[in-house]
């Protein structure tokens, strides 16, 4: 625990007229020595204090707030996310924010409701402008895995009169992960294009998967394919796909990777597709992978997770690209050819080259068979 | 008419000759069972010389992996298109039968040749100058397959293929 000590300048000037109050009731002369004493320490009483009569007002300040007693910062926080059965410290920062002085009084800690009580701590009293910093620890042996909030409350019990009773409580603002104790998956797929802009037909789109373990244990290549991601119609693989680690490839139109995440590791998988030419404008094509992971560590994957689009906000859902045909294209007159694309171009290029050594080396043998037929 | 045919069978048969090779590109192209196997044959012989320089390189399907890098071998990368443009005009042109042959074997073993040390030199930029491995694919390396292919048929027509009459 640690109190704030108090502010000396308020100190000084209380001292000051305490001295000059006791000079004026001694004789004229001691008048006169008051008045005189007055004017020459005049800073130090205008800064001198009034007794305070203001009820004390505790509260919460949220985490990194500055400008407590003695140049105090407050400080809300656990020591981070844990693995189930390990132990939490929570640090609690009460400050009074009043020059009123608090009574006795209880602070609280609770995960998620008021009715999940982590630790009570009781505090004898705490002076006015002063702070407090306590500590507790937090068992999450039998706590359900998952994001929980943690609320702080002081004066419980209402002990303290107050002047504003409405600041007494706080949710520290990072919820605390508790992670189980077998793998758990989370997985996000996002859609880029590299070259910026709308996606037109053509265009070379790369998808970035990222598979993380929020779990405690290993995740282990079983097996099977560890990830699988089937490309929809409309788009079709460029043969680019690599993975940070295991083994990613394209098997026909999979997209597959196999391999293992360390507990709180991540993987990510990048791979290219080239969207068709030919698609109307508006086309939306949409897609989700999915991981197969061992749940329960008997060697064979037994739970799937279908990939999120974190650019949106629910849960769970596809990850989906427009196609936008609109700019600079205009409109067909009756029916379009599209214009090679680079492959196309060297096949175009390389048939030409063939036939002119064809025809160049052809008409020179029949010049040079002429020739050996005449003489 | 049965004169000109008598007169020019040499060279109606290599045109023959020529269209069924070009015939059996576009199957080939077509066959699945096919372009997967010339795929994975490039992607082991690829994995092969990678991990002569060290690069514990396996093969997964058609896609030659590492640890931090892997290419997959596609349609588009075997150079069969290339290789049937050779062929097709190695056997279009006129020229005695067994020389015919050896311009098949220069156009099919060179060009592959050539695709093998394409696929690691693409490995290698891919791990080292990943900015530069698009450039790399598209631009240098099927421009510099389409010229060495064009350069071995010249090598070919230029060294092998004229074949005085008085000797056929």
């Amino acid at each position: 625990m640690h109190l704030a000590s108090q502010d000396p300048k308020g100190s000084w000037g209380k001292e000051v007229v305490r001295l000059i109050d006791r000079l004026r009731h001694l004789s004229t002369l001691g008048k006169i020595l008051s008045i005189a004493l007055a004017i020459a320490l005049l800073p130090w009483v205008v800064l001198a204090e009034e007794d305070c009569t203001k009820l004390p007002d505790l509260w919460l300040p949220p985490d990194g707030t500055e400008g407590l007693a003695d140049g105090g910062i407050s400080v809300q926080t656990t020591t981070g996310d844990v693995c189930q059965g390990d132990t939490v410290t929570i640090t609690v920062t009460i400050d009074n924010l009043s020059c009123g002085d608090a009574g006795p009084f209880d602070v609280r800690v609770y995960w998620d409701a008021y009715t999940n009580i982590i630790g009570t701590q009781h505090v004898d009293g705490l002076p006015g402008c002063e702070f407090v910093v306590l500590t507790f620890t937090w068992d999450t042996d039998h706590v359900p895995t998952g994001e929980h909030d943690i609320l702080l409350c002081t004066d419980t019990g209402y002990d303290v009169a107050e002047l504003n009773e409405g600041n007494n409580c706080l949710t520290i603002e990072r919820d605390l992960m508790i992670r189980p104790n077998t793998p758990d998956v989370d997985v996000e797929k996002v859609a880029i294009d590299p070259n910026g802009g709308t996606v037109e037909p053509g265009d070379t789109i790369r998808y970035e998967v990222t598979i993380t373990n929020y779990g405690c244990a290993d995740l282990e290549d079983n097996p099977g394919h560890e990830f699988v991601d089937t490309l929809p119609a409309g788009v079709s693989a460029d043969g680019y796909v690599t993975a940070t680690s295991g083994t990613a490839a394209v098997d026909g139109d999979d997209i597959v990777w196999d391999g293992g995440i360390p507990a709180g590791g991540s993987v990510t998988i990048k791979y290219r597709v080239d969207v068709d030419y030919g698609l109307e404008d508006g086309t939306q094509i949409c897609n989700q992978g999915t991981v197969y992971w061992d749940s329960d560590g008997n060697g064979s994957n037994d739970q799937e997770t279908l990939t999120d689009d974190p650019s949106t906000g629910t849960e769970d859902d596809p990850t989906c690209i427009t196609v936008d045909d609109s700019i600079g294209v205009p409109p067909p007159l009756s029916g379009t050819i599209d214009a090679p694309t680079l492959s196309e171009w060297g096949m175009i290029v390389a048939g030409c080259l063939f036939v002119g050594a064809f025809g160049w080396h052809f008409i020179r043998r029949r010049r040079l068979v002429s020739s050996t037929e005449a003489r | 008419m049965k004169r000109y045919v008598v007169r020019n069978l040499r060279m109606i048969v290599s045109i023959v000759c020529a269209v069924c090779a070009l015939g059996l590109l576009l199957w080939l192209s077509g066959n699945e069972l096919a372009m997967t196997s010339i795929q994975r044959s490039l992607a082991l012989v690829t994995s092969r010389f990678l991990n002569l320089f060290g690069q514990n390189t396996v093969v997964v399907n058609t896609t030659v992996q590492s640890e931090i890098f892997g290419i997959s071998v596609v349609t588009a990368c075997t150079g069969l298109f290339t290789t049937g443009l050779f062929v097709i005009a190695v056997l279009a042109f006129p020229a005695l039968w067994w020389r015919k042959l050896v311009g098949v074997g220069i156009g099919v073993f060179g060009i592959y040749a050539v695709n093998v040390i394409r696929l690691v030199t693409l490995y290698f930029i891919g791990v080292e100058l990943p900015g530069f491995l698009d450039q790399a694919h598209q631009l240098v390396w099927q421009s510099l397959l389409i010229v060495i292919a064009v350069a071995l048929w010249l090598y070919w027509a230029g060294r092998w293929a004229y074949a005085p009459r008085s000797t056929s």
